[in-house]
């Protein structure tokens, strides 16, 4: 029966679903500068916890800097998604969790998470799902991420989604 | 100090070289710049309280000279300061920000400082021309009467950075809950070095050690943090609220708020994240929080226990560490289930048979190796494997319906009473006093350790063992006087025990030695200037026995009976606590392999711990040919 409803949501997925496809459209770490500043190039700087890592603040600049394309609500959700995807993915997956729950939060959805992390579960597989998505970068995957987040709460109906 | 070097953010060091002359007539101006000696005592109208609050606030150091009394802030960017000369002039700095507070147009100025705008309307409020001015972006953004609690984090030591090795403090401001999206990038102040990433090796321990970064306040996100030590660096987060009332939750957030804009001197060893916190919190406090140790310098976790001892402390939360999640649910599964997890992980078991918890705890496991990949070097070809397969566990348990809320794991597992947490772990400064006894001739020793983190200290739950030792020194006293035993600059043995199964990569033990000092305390005169350095694997045996064995080498100064230049070195052993006392049991083979020399070395050692402050030590050795035993009283300094 398991076998048969893994089947099933496989096959729901779109054929022709690819990574390049749902990486499209707008990208928040890109036009708002989020990857870059909160993932160095020295690998090990990034765990260095003494050191100032650039979490929150990088973001908020260039929020402030362009705040018709990068609003506070979309930075910060980007961000959250970005720092904590792999958490926010297992979450998901689970059914829920403190990411999901911050998630919600951040986004303005309080008391609708449950709604959110419903949707999520739909929209996630095909992000996921896509071709190249393991292999992709973390910020490629975020940004994949961060549509199925969008779209889920378009999809949902719920108000939180706006300006997103 | 000159403002040409106060006024760059990059560090002192990074300054020097760069921009040479502009450097030396900066320097020419400030030596000849004529400068104010302020007075010692307050200036005019403001009350002795009123002025030593202002100093303090301010970071006003004071520096006697042979001629008159002057000050220095800790604050070493000028821009901070409103007065030309505010840096070193505290009477100055008032008198221009008061003018500026009473000028209708200085609004937007002052309210870069609500922390002095309190002070001001608190001390100097028959002086002030104006009602306390708004200040919409403070108040958007910070507004104190909104946070409702502050707590203490704490992050558990990280051997993978230096800089990290004793963990880390900050604060989290707690809204009210519907403010959550205002707050999400501000919700914790940081405080650390300006590394920027791009020093290296022992350029970077210079700087970290001598001063040559400069460090700041950070706003973050408390969530992210939080997420990025469990998560990504495998850490446990512990976290404290704190009892602070409403007037003291509005200084942090105040002070907080305008110390964005200042930078101090950073030195690993005495000025701090531990310092700056502490700091912040005896500010806020009036001194009613005192966090100075015994020791030369204060470790994060001496705050914690400083707040603990005081009363500061509410409660307790861990904030559990992806691996140590991961390793107690696994842990807790039957043998064959563990062999059929190990199997999944090698890709040799389908993954859509497994059950809903089964896929839980392989992602979980997946997720901790990923962590471990993504802090090292990556190795693409198995990063690659391991991410696909978390893809095909996602994409099962997606196709799934969700898990109901009792069976998902749990993110704060409670903490047992009698563990052994930040708060009540082992200071880390220790004086001991022992009595060696050996069939020749016995002596006495006196050690003092600055910073202690041993193998036979019990360790915080859910930590494994380990041993960081940062500065250590043995006096011996026998029948031929008193001489140096050893003096140890850095002891450290990181176990890393794996009970997990590590498919795509090998957690390694690692250990490293920079000290004068002898193979044992059997020989007498065999004393040595040494580094060793050793690689090796541990495990755990059941509940609690950590059993390592290590394999490296050791480069010597001088040449004995039992030392080579060049030795190799085996080190075999096991960490077990028997009720309460902690044991250590070691066997070391030290190998010249140049005269072919062999010395073994079998030791135990046990501590007891007899009060909070006080252990009872023994170590009994034995080289084959002799053996000596000491006993000693450990005191630790908090």
């Amino acid at each position: 029966m398991k076998k048969f409803i893994l089947a099933v949501a496989l096959t729901a997925m779109p054929v022709a679903s690819s990574f390049a496809q749902q990486g499209t459209g707008p990208n928040p770490y890109v036009e708002c500068g989020i990857g870059g500043a909160l993932f160095p190039t020295v690998a090990w700087a990034a765990v260095t916890s003494n050191a100032i890592w650039d979490l929150g603040t990088t973001a908020l600049s260039s929020a402030m800097s362009s705040p018709e394309m990068c609003n506070a609500k979309r930075v910060n959700t980007a961000t959250l998604i970005i720092q904590s995807l792999e958490s926010l993915e297992a979450d998901v997956a689970n059914g829920g969790g403190a990411t999901t729950q911050a998630l919600a939060s951040t986004m303005g959805c309080q008391g609708q998470e449950a709604q959110l992390v419903s949707a999520m579960r739909t929209t996630m597989p095909a992000a996921i799902g896509a071709a190249g998505y393991a292999t992709a970068s973390q910020q490629d995957r975020a940004n994949a991420v961060y549509n199925s987040v969008k779209s889920a709460a378009a999809t949902a109906g719920l108000s939180c989604a706006t300006a997103l | 100090m000159p403002q040409f070097l106060a006024r760059d953010d990059k560090g002192i060091s990074q300054h020097l070289g760069q921009n040479f002359w502009f450097q030396v007539l900066a320097f020419l101006c400030w030596i000849f710049a004529p400068i104010t000696a302020p007075s010692a005592a307050p200036p005019h109208g403001v009350s002795e309280a009123g002025w030593q609050r202002w100093l303090a606030i301010n970071y006003y150091q004071p520096e006697s000279t042979s001629k008159s009394r002057q000050y220095q802030s800790e604050i070493i960017n000028a821009d901070y300061f409103l007065a030309p000369q505010g840096q070193q002039n505290p009477e100055a700095e008032l008198q221009t920000f008061l003018q500026i507070l009473n000028d209708e147009n200085g609004t937007e100025t002052a309210c870069r400082y609500p922390a002095r705008l309190s002070w001001a309307y608190q001390y100097l409020a028959h002086q002030l021309q104006r009602p306390r001015p708004q200040c919409p972006e403070f108040e958007k953004s910070s507004n104190p009467s909104t946070i409702k609690e502050i707590s203490l984090l704490f992050a558990s030591g990280y051997f993978e950075s230096p800089a990290s090795a004793f963990g880390h403090i900050l604060l989290k401001f707690a809204p009210e809950a519907n403010l959550f999206t205002d707050y999400f990038m501000d919700s914790s102040l940081n405080y650390g070095a300006n590394t920027q990433g791009q020093d290296v090796g022992v350029r970077y321990i210079f700087n970290g050690l001598m001063g040559g970064y400069s460090a700041s306040y950070q706003r973050n996100n408390a969530f992210l943090n939080t997420q990025n030590y469990t998560a990504r660096q495998q850490r446990d987060v512990w976290e404290y609220p704190l009892k602070l009332n409403t007037t003291q939750r509005q200084f942090v957030i105040e002070h907080s708020y305008e110390l964005k804009r200042a930078r101090f001197t950073y030195y690993f060893l005495t000025d701090n994240c531990a310092h700056r916190i502490a700091r912040m919190l005896e500010l806020a406090t009036h001194g009613q929080f005192k966090a100075a140790g015994k020791g030369p310098w204060l470790q994060p976790g001496q705050v914690v226990q400083a707040l603990q001892q005081q009363g500061w402390l509410t409660s307790e939360t861990r904030h559990i560490s992806l691996k140590a999640q991961a390793r107690n649910a696994y842990q807790r599964l039957p043998r064959a289930e563990q062999r059929l997890m190990q199997k999944a992980m090698q890709g040799t078991h389908k993954i859509t048979d497994l059950t809903d918890q089964q896929l839980q705890l392989l992602n979980m496991l997946l997720d901790t190796e990923a962590a471990s990949y993504a802090n090292k070097a990556k190795q693409a070809n198995k990063y690659t494997k391991l991410q696909q397969l978390r893809q095909e566990v996602l994409l099962a348990r997606l196709a799934r319906p969700p898990l109901p809320v009792s069976e998902r794991l749990p993110l704060n597992p409670a903490v047992s009473a009698s563990a052994t947490t930040p708060a009540t772990a082992a200071a880390p400064a220790k004086l001991t006093v022992a009595q060696k006894f050996k069939e020749s001739a016995g002596s006495t020793f006196l050690t003092y350790r600055a910073a202690n983190h041993d193998l036979l200290d019990t360790p915080v739950v859910g930590q494994p063992p380990s041993k960081f030792i940062f500065g250590e020194v043995t006096g011996e006293i026998g029948n031929n006087g008193a001489k140096l035993h050893s003096a140890v600059l850095l002891d450290i043995i990181s176990l890393n025990p794996a009970p997990l199964p590590q498919v795509f990569g090998t957690e390694r033990s690692w250990g490293l030695k920079v000290a004068y000092s002898p193979q044992s305390k059997i020989c007498e005169k065999c004393s040595t200037a040494m580094v060793e350095g050793k690689l090796g694997q541990a495990a755990t045996l059941g509940k609690n026995t950590t059993v390592f064995a290590l394999l490296g080498g050791q480069l010597n100064s001088r040449e004995t009976s039992r030392n080579e230049h060049l030795m190799a070195v085996l080190e075999i052993g096991a960490v077990r606590p028997l009720g309460p006392l902690q044991s250590l049991a070691t066997y070391r083979a030290s190998v010249g392999p140049f005269a072919g020399s062999v010395q073994n070395l079998a030791a135990l050692e046990l501590a007891y711990p007899a009060n909070a402050t006080t252990t009872l030590q023994l170590r009994a050795e034995h080289d084959g040919k002799a053996g000596a035993v000491v006993l000693g009283v450990g005191l630790e300094l908090q």
